[in-house]
């Protein structure tokens, strides 16, 4: 039986390969599973406290905002969760309640849906909100003094506001630059260190990203690029004067680094789209770090340095790779 | 569909390997609606309850002849519209009886021994387009035996089918193209024209959109003019020169729900696609999708009457569960689509650019050299039509062009 009315009319192609928004923002929360129960089991209840606020506040705003300006409700995509969860990843476990609703808030607002929401922000909104609390909120966002009355087998001070204040020398806390260096970093590594709720264990950002990557949600390019800069811009100023400044695997392992290169340089709406334009992002970002490291006064500048690069990122996607076949002309004989 | 678990290689499809070609007493099939496009130059010789015996001149476009695919009565004339705006006469001939045959010239086993010139004149006379072999000096010429499109195995079936014929019509384009000819094959199918053929055979990746003519030239890492022909359209010239019949039927793959290829059929050109799809059972509802073509590149039809096309490659038939779901998402900038474009085009913004109509930036992006493979669509993120855009914003650089060249030829 043909029934002709109603046929569906529509451009080419008739398949799909199935993905889908929400279908992304899944593997990034599968990806981010293991931070948030490895922030769990580190700081408890408070973990709990920061990340369940976080996501929950992040996506009312959105609900909120999207009212307001009479836009379609898009909450149900898993964006703003993923946005409000990488936010927490980013505080520290005393971070308080208003502290965290007003991140999200201006993630949302300021950082997303005044630009037009989700894929036409040029920056990051979780780090224009991160950049927003930290300076507004100093004392709370500063690692190096909101985790001292945490009880931990590790030392409670933040490794590069350590660094900042005492230089390469004053690492030996942390086992670094004394003997026995790579117990040192190798603990640092397993995520035993002060930091934000996520940004501590290494091992475990790395398999997100090698999980994201092998996904294909996610270029190889921005994160390897990244960790590369880091390392070479940290080994000049190595070589130039090591009593003040670390070595740089150091640098690669403290604060957001790795954080930074696999869940927010990736970003998709503010990080290039083509080959060169992301290798060129990731390794600014990661020469930005180091240099913020050491000339500014923020211990851990990972977000301003990835602000900086999303500035430059249209620009970056300029470069992009030439119509291929131009020395081939060719006839086509088609009825 | 070859769907990569993994996430490194970029994703892809690959073309269907050949399958069953059902053959059915063509006689039986009913009617024919025969579209002759309206243009500056063209018209209809046949009216309202004339008999036309198969291979009858009907009309003409654009110099161009279009010819009865049965014997019969023409019981219709009318205009229909289509998609991208053309205009079309549709003339109906319902069958009357076993074929007749008209042919346009004397059938001889000798024509494909002709000249070139004679050659080239009879073709242009059974409406097949040699503009190109007239005007044009080949470096190579490519004759193009991979997939039009996904899911359709319709070409592959066609040399299979018209085995014999395929040595001749290869050297017929050697003597057309006045060139060098080199047999392109999908990987897979080297082993079956290796029995028929025995001339230089390349191969190509069976990953689309890697066969289609714009750019297979390129995988072959060809330089210079480049002449390139589908094979069953050669197929159809040789056929043509001996029997003085101009193409009447062809061999076009039903994909059935859930996206399957169910297998090959001969039909007339022209048969309304209903007809077809009635009479191999399927079942159509409203919220289904019919598609004239394959299924990246096919067309939906809105009237199940419209008329196979002497190009088609498939009939598909998408059931509601199929139909992909096209409600319009903001573009995330993931750069899926940049990643799998095989003209390296700035997708993302080109998508944009069309959307808030800055069709100059469009240009400047290089948007005439998209292909319309669909690959891109197929691979976004936010279910954009892409390639929908992608038209839109050529149609609209074309109408500026146009007119900004009637405003100068004014002054
Ligand atoms: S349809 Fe055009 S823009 Fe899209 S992938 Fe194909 S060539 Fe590129
Ligand atoms: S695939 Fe779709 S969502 Fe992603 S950049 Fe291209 S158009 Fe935008």
């Amino acid at each position: 039986m043909i029934n002709n009315r109603n046929l569906i009319m529509s451009p080419a192609p008739h398949l799909h390969i199935g993905a889908s928004i929400a279908g992304l923002m899944k593997t990034y929360l599968i990806a981010l599973l293991p931070l948030i129960i490895f922030a769990v089991y580190g700081y408890g209840w408070h973990a709990v406290r920061v990340i369940a606020l976080s996501a929950s506040s992040a996506m009312l705003w959105e609900l909120l905002i999207q009212k307001l300006f009479r836009r379609k409700v898009t909450i149900y995509d898993g964006t703003a969760m993923i946005s409000g969860i990488i936010f927490a990843m980013l505080l520290p476990a005393s971070a308080p309640w208003w502290l965290v609703i007003t991140g999200t808030f201006i993630a949302m607002l300021i950082g997303k849906h005044i630009f037009g929401g989700n894929g036409a922000h040029p920056f990051n909104p979780v780090l224009i909100a991160w950049a927003a609390v930290s300076i507004s909120w100093k004392s709370q966002m500063d690692l190096g003094t909101a985790m001292v009355n945490y009880d931990k087998s590790f030392p409670v001070d933040f490794p590069l506001t350590v660094l900042k204040k005492a230089g390469a020398e004053g690492l030996g806390i942390f086992n670094i630059d004394v003997q026995g260096m790579w117990s040192g970093k190798l603990s640092l590594f397993l995520g035993n260190q002060i930091g934000g709720l996520g940004t501590t264990a290494g091992f475990l950002i790395i398999i997100a990203g090698l999980f994201l990557i092998l996904r294909g949600k996610i270029s190889w390019r921005i994160p390897s690029f990244f960790i590369l800069g880091v390392f070479f811009t940290a080994l000049l100023f190595r070589i130039v004067n090591p009593e003040t400044y670390a070595d740089p695997v150091f640098h690669i392992l403290t604060g957001s680094v790795l954080f930074g290169a696999v869940f927010l340089a990736t970003d998709c709406a503010s990080s290039p789209v083509n080959k060169t334009a992301m290798a060129l992002f990731g390794l600014g970002c990661g020469i930005f770090t180091v240099l913020f490291r050491a000339w500014s006064i923020y211990p851990d500048a990972v977000p301003f340095a990835i602000l900086i690069m999303n500035i430059l990122n249209p620009l970056l996607d300029k470069i992009h790779p030439k119509i291929p076949g131009n020395n081939v002309n060719v006839i086509k004989v088609e009825s | 569909m070859n769907k990569s678990i993994l996430g490194i290689r970029n994703p892809r499809i690959l073309y269907s390997t050949p399958i069953e070609l059902e053959k059915k007493n063509l006689s039986e099939r009913g009617r024919v609606v025969l579209l002759v496009k309206i243009s500056a130059d063209s018209g209809v010789s046949v009216s309202i309850g004339e008999k036309v015996k198969t291979g009858r001149k009907i009309g003409y476009t654009e110099n161009r002849y279009i010819f009865s695919t049965i014997t019969g009565e023409v019981k219709k004339i009318s205009r229909i519209e289509w998609l991208n705006g053309i205009n079309y006469h549709a003339v109906q001939i319902e069958r009357t009886g076993d074929d007749e045959w008209e042919t346009v010239f004397v059938p001889s086993d000798e024509n494909p021994a002709k000249s070139r010139e004679e050659i080239l004149t009879l073709l242009e006379s059974a409406g097949y387009p040699v503009n190109y072999f007239k005007s044009e000096r080949f470096d190579r010429f490519i004759i193009n035996c991979t997939e039009e499109d996904v899911l359709t195995s319709n070409i592959q079936a066609t040399i299979l089918e018209k085995k014999d014929l395929f040595t001749e019509a290869v050297n017929l384009a050697g003597k057309l193209a006045n060139s060098e000819v080199i047999v392109v094959v999908q990987t897979g199918f080297e082993n079956k024209i290796r029995e028929i053929y025995k001339g230089e055979i390349r191969s190509i990746k069976p990953v689309y959109p890697s066969g289609m003519n714009e750019i297979l030239p390129r995988a072959l890492n060809l330089e210079g003019n480049i002449g390139i022909i589908r094979a069953d359209l050669l197929i159809n010239m040789l056929q043509t020169l001996k029997t003085g019949l101009p193409v009447f039927e062809r061999i076009v793959t039903l994909i059935g729900e859930g996206n399957k290829p169910l297998k090959n059929i001969l039909v007339r050109i022209g048969a309304p696609v209903s007809e077809i799809l009635n009479k191999e059972n399927f079942e159509v509802d409203s919220g289904y999708k019919i598609i004239l073509g394959g299924a990246m590149r096919g067309r939906t039809v809105f009237d199940g009457d419209f008329p196979v096309q002497k190009n088609a490659s498939g009939i598909m038939v998408q059931g509601k569960k199929d139909v992909v779901d096209l409600t319009p998402q903001p573009c995330l900038n993931c750069g899926e689509c940049v990643k799998v474009c095989p003209q390296n085009l700035q997708v993302n913004m080109l998508t944009r650019y069309s959307e808030f109509s800055i069709f100059d930036r469009c240009k400047e992006l290089n948007i005439a050299d998209c292909i319309e493979c669909g690959m891109c669509a197929y691979v976004c993120t936010s279910h954009k039509p892409i390639v929908q855009y992608l038209q839109f914003a050529k149609k609209q650089l074309s109408i500026i062009e146009a007119s900004k060249k009637e405003i100068s030829n004014d002054k």
